[in-house]
This record gives structure tokens, C-alpha cells and sequence, in this order.
């Protein structure tokens, strides 16, 4: 039961997330996604194979679950973030949405954990916070990056994304 | 965190050698703006990071990147690798303005090729099979060929290069 309303939850983030409406350009999105997917899927392979700081269980569906929160929802928060980012051009409303953005995250392992899917090992909360933090800001300087170089190659004409 | 090789053999000069002589790319007259080439060089880094990480990772273990089952250092460089072949591969499909059923006939030839160098590639260590075949990746090849090939037509609408 906990596994599939856990299921459902992660499916409905992810087709809110893809059908929200669009400000940037898609290039801006797909460079963010693939880069965060490579390089929180290399995090992963660092903290669970190499260190072993989490345990992830192994069982087909939570290990199915696991894999899909990996590579599909946490990069996928990355392309929000950044989309959030730019809706508003008040200070407040971004440092809100960076501080809801950092902790998103804790509370989604805080689910995987409290339905058996990952363990922690010597891991705290904190460290995911601040493994964010730099999730976060490659997402801003890849999509910052983006534009420039788009708006150099006369794809786009705004400088400015907000 | 990322453990350096056990011994410095072929396969990591095969790894630097690749690396190298990808700059011959930038040889080719330019076809794509320059965020476009990258999209799709990244894109084929996405995938086979993706794919590796679902395969060869602990649970399904059906292969080794590199020399151990650990995530390694030149294990995250090989995926810089198919960069340049997905490169070359788009290039010339579009600068050959390949068509139609003829596009069957293009990737299978580069299917054939990419198998080639995975052969070459599992002799040099740079894959060491368990549970997995080489002419397993054969379909796998077909699949992500016709699947960048349905990216750079996505990718043309998005730059209106069409």
C-alpha cells in the first residue's frame, strides 16, 4: 500500500512537471535534465556503490521504485527549480523557492526511507541539503550558460528569462 | 570517491586515446549551432550513463565498466566517449540527407560499427561481461540510434532549422 501511494505520487509529480506550462526555451530544459540526470545518477553510484552510505533495498519493486525516483523525479526537480526560478523576478519569492527546492528533496528520501526503499548508513539529512545546494546552482549556471549561447545563435531574442 | 585504476593498462589508454582524437571533430565544417551539437553530443551521454547505471550497476550486475564493479573515475570519462560518435553519426545522416526506409539501412550500418567497437572496447577491458552478451547490444544500438535520430528531428523543429 505505502509503495503504490508512493508510486502514484511520484507519476503525478512527474506528468505535473512535464505538463506545467513553459517560459524557457526547450533546449534550457533538456540541457538541465540530462546534465542533472548524469550527475545525480554518478551521485548515487558514488554514495550507495562506492561509499555505501545508503542501502537500497533490493526487492524488485522498491529497488523499480528507487531507480525511477532517481532518474526521472529528482532531476526533474532540478528543470522545476530553475522554471520557478525565472516565474518571478521578486528576490523573496526566489530565495522561497530555492529554500522549498532544498527541501523537497529531505522530505522525499524521509518517504523512501520510511517505506523501506533506501537506508540510511552514515548519512544525514543535512548532507542531502547540501549535496542540493550544488544540484541547484549547476542547474541555474547550465540554464544561465544556455541562454547566453542561445541568445548568441539568435534562438532566442530575451535576455532575460524571468 | 571515485576510485582511480588498479593498474594503468590499455583500457585507459584506449579511453585517452578516443578522447584525443575526438578533437578531430572540430576538422568537420560546422552544420548545427554550437548548443545544438552539444545537446546531442550530451544526449548520447545521458543514455548510456543511464543505461549502465540501470545494467551494470549492483542488482542487475550484467557488466563492469572498467576494472572493478565500483564507479571509477575513467568509468565516468568512457561516457564522454560516445559523445563524438553520436556526433558523426547525426552529421552525416543529415548532411547525406538520409530519407525514408533508407534511415533502416543508416543505422543499421552504424549499429554494425558501434558493435565493432564494443568488441574492440570488451577486448581492451573497458567492458567485461557477466550475465551479458555482445549481441545483446545489437538491439539496444538500433533502438538508441533511431531514438537520436528522432532528437535531432525534435531538435531541428525546436532551432527551426527545417
Amino acid at each position: 500500500m505505502q509503495l503504490s501511494l508512493y508510486a502514484d505520487a511520484l507519476i503525478i509529480i512527474v506528468i505535473s512537471l512535464l505538463l506545467k506550462k513553459k517560459r524557457l526555451h526547450a533546449a534550457e530544459y533538456i540541457y538541465v535534465f540530462y546534465i542533472l540526470t548524469f550527475l545525480y545518477a554518478s551521485f548515487i553510484s558514488i554514495i550507495v556503490d562506492n561509499l555505501e552510505l545508503w542501502k537500497v533495498n533490493e526487492k524488485p519493486i522498491p529497488f523499480a521504485l528507487f531507480r525511477l525516483s532517481e532518474l526521472l523525479l529528482f532531476p526533474l526537480l532540478g528543470v522545476w527549480y530553475v522554471e520557478l526560478f525565472h516565474s518571478k523576478s521578486i528576490k523573496l519569492y526566489k530565495v522561497f523557492i530555492t529554500v522549498t527546492c532544498l527541501i523537497f528533496p529531505v522530505l522525499l528520501e524521509q518517504w523512501l526511507i520510511y517505506i523501506d526503499i533506501i537506508e540510511y548508513k552514515h548519512w544525514y539529512p543535512y548532507f542531502t541539503i547540501l549535496t542540493w545546494v550544488g544540484f541547484l546552482s549547476v542547474s541555474l549556471l547550465v540554464q544561465h550558460r544556455v541562454r547566453k549561447q542561445l541568445i548568441k545563435e539568435g534562438v532566442v531574442h530575451n535576455a532575460s528569462a524571468s | 570517491m571515485l576510485p582511480l585504476p588498479e593498474k594503468f593498462d590499455a583500457n585507459e589508454w584506449a579511453i585517452i586515446a578516443v578522447f584525443i582524437g575526438s578533437f578531430l571533430l572540430l576538422l568537420l565544417p560546422k552544420r548545427f549551432p554550437v548548443s545544438m551539437s552539444f545537446l546531442l553530443m550530451i544526449f548520447s551521454s545521458f543514455t548510456a550513463r543511464t543505461l549502465d547505471h540501470i545494467l551494470a550497476a549492483p542488482m542487475l550486475d550484467l557488466y563492469d565498466v572498467m576494472d572493478t564493479e565500483k564507479y571509477e573515475l575513467f568509468g565516468v570519462l568512457t561516457y564522454f566517449l560516445y559523445a563524438p560518435f553520436a556526433y558523426l553519426f547525426v552529421y552525416f545522416h543529415d548532411a547525406l540527407k538520409i530519407k525514408h526506409l533508407r534511415t533502416v539501412g543508416y543505422i543499421f550500418i552504424w549499429s554494425l560499427m558501434a558493435l565493432g567497437v564494443e568488441w574492440i572496447a570488451t577486448k581492451m577491458n573497458v567492458f567485461t561481461y557477466k550475465q551479458w552478451h555482445l549481441g545483446y547490444s545489437f538491439p539496444v544500438y538500433l533502438l538508441i540510434q533511431y531514438l537520436t535520430i528522432l532528437f535531432f528531428r525534435y531538435l531541428k523543429k525546436v532551432y527551426h532549422l527545417n
